[in-house]
């Protein structure tokens, strides 16, 4: 007996296979990896549905997609084929403010569990609570990536402001 | 109250604090612990900046869908699926293996071997058991998982003035083994294997039993690899090494351009010249 049928299944398809997307593409900044990463999350959902029901899937495929990134594409990155965010950001969505673009840019500088956490958080709106499920690590621990990882991108840009203000 | 705020946590009653979610005993708390550490409170509790989601579209939904996800019954279905990042892998790994055997592997580096049967032609539904002649001559020896290459010229038999047949795969076949946990073992095992027993010509003899997955999926990383690849869709080497190429893409194609063109146009010389070969015996 399976908890999510074929027609759940492809609505989580239309409804998170943008999300999940974007949170890989955001942390690993290659298209073809992170369309790797969606694929096996997804795959793994539909052969796990007979105990993944609707209401949990999403939650299944992040944390399918943060185990992968962090277990198997990241060993295997490579430094080519770095694309920008911008580059796919929807040209009729919001506009990039210059500061976002600055933060996604500096957002590849930061380790890769301090990135999913602060992606997870913003992007998602998860509670730390979720983010620990997701991630298998404490709420204290979350909160301490996330506080890191905003820190970095405050000094990050700081500094770019300390650059400007020294231009002449 | 005693909140046990310690070096490894501050950060997390920082984020707390920033929230507006501690409480004003908290607080002095954690400003006590903050001076005690020597640190700026002010720097620390400057307004963090918050990412914002970008609209981002995958555009290929369809291919995640369910309709796409089991693996096709009937051959001639060319619907694309879906494909796990570890049978990309093993793909990845049948690319190079083929690449390895067909087009770096030295010649002069293997043992002469003469043909001792008709090559048949590379069909997907070809299936190799104990009585398909083949290329390549039965082995005296059980195969050893990873046979040593220095081993070579005692453990090789030449063949003998009978037609012998033996399936390429069968020593893999004992082997349980599973992907990925054992891929680079196994892999090892088949790099091994095929430098060990075949030369470029053999190599397509290779090729039916890694296709006959209608009994069984092969269990070999190759086989894994090959079937993969292709979905039993194969019909040529050409082929196998295209739809090679193309999914070991990162792990292989960078690398090896050049060096898959020069396999895939040596590969072709050397069917031809094979069944010219064949074609001529024939006619004796």
């Amino acid at each position: 007996m399976y908890k999510m049928d074929r027609h759940q299944y492809n609505q989580c398809v239309e409804q998170y296979a943008d999300r999940l997307f974007r949170f890989a593409f955001s942390s690993l900044r290659n298209r073809q990896e992170a369309e790797d990463v969606v694929q096996e999350s997804f795959a793994r959902v539909w052969e796990k549905r007979q105990t993944v029901d609707f209401a949990k899937a999403k939650s299944y495929l992040f944390t399918i997609a943060h185990h992968t990134m962090i277990d198997e594409v990241r060993q295997k990155r490579q430094t080519s084929g770095i694309e920008e965010l911008a580059a796919l950001a929807d040209p009729k969505g919001i506009p990039y403010p210059d500061v976002n673009d600055i933060l996604h840019q500096a957002l590849s500088t930061l380790p890769e569990t301090q990135r999913n956490t602060l992606l997870l958080r913003d992007y998602e709106g998860y509670s730390y609570q979720e983010i620990g499920n997701i991630t298998g690590m404490s709420e204290a621990q979350v909160k301490v990536n996330i506080f890191r990882a905003r820190t970095a991108l405050k000094n990050k840009l700081k500094s770019i402001d300390n650059l400007i203000d020294i231009e002449p | 109250m005693n909140t046990n705020i310690n070096s490894d946590n501050y950060e997390a009653y920082l984020l707390d604090y920033m929230e507006g979610n501690l409480s004003p005993d908290e607080t002095k708390q954690l400003k006590a612990f903050v001076a005690t550490q020597g640190l700026d409170w002010e720097e620390l509790t400057e307004e963090l900046p918050h990412l914002k989601a970008p609209q981002i579209v995958f555009q290929d939904k369809d291919r995640l869908k369910s309709k796409s996800l089991s693996l096709p019954k009937d051959r001639s279905n060319n619907k694309p699926v879906l494909v796990p990042l570890y049978a990309k892998i093993a793909s990845a790994a049948a690319a190079a293996g083929l690449l390895l055997t067909i087009g770096l592997w030295p010649e002069k580096s293997m043992p002469e071997i003469n043909p001792v049967a008709e090559l048949k032609p590379i069909e997907a539904h070809l299936t190799v058991d104990e009585t398909t002649p083949c290329l390549v001559p039965r082995r005296t020896v059980q195969m050893a998982t990873t046979p040593s290459v220095q081993n070579e010229p005692k453990d090789y038999r030449a063949p003998q003035t009978e037609v012998e047949s033996v399936a390429i795969l069968s020593p893999l076949k004992s082997q349980s083994v599973s992907i990925p946990n054992d891929a680079d073992d196994l892999l090892v095992s088949d790099l091994t294997l095929l430098r060990y027993r075949m030369e470029t010509r053999q190599a397509f003899v290779y090729l039916p039993e890694a296709l006959s997955y209608e009994k069984e999926m092969p269990s070999s990383l190759i086989g894994k690899g090959i079937y993969w690849m292709t979905e039993g869709r194969l019909c040529t080497l050409g082929d196998l090494l295209n739809a090679g190429l193309h999914l070991a893409k990162q792990e292989v194609v960078r690398a090896t351009t050049d060096v898959a063109m020069t396999a895939y146009y040596r590969a072709e010389e050397q069917i031809e010249e094979t069944r010219e070969y064949w074609q001529e015996k024939y006619r004796e």
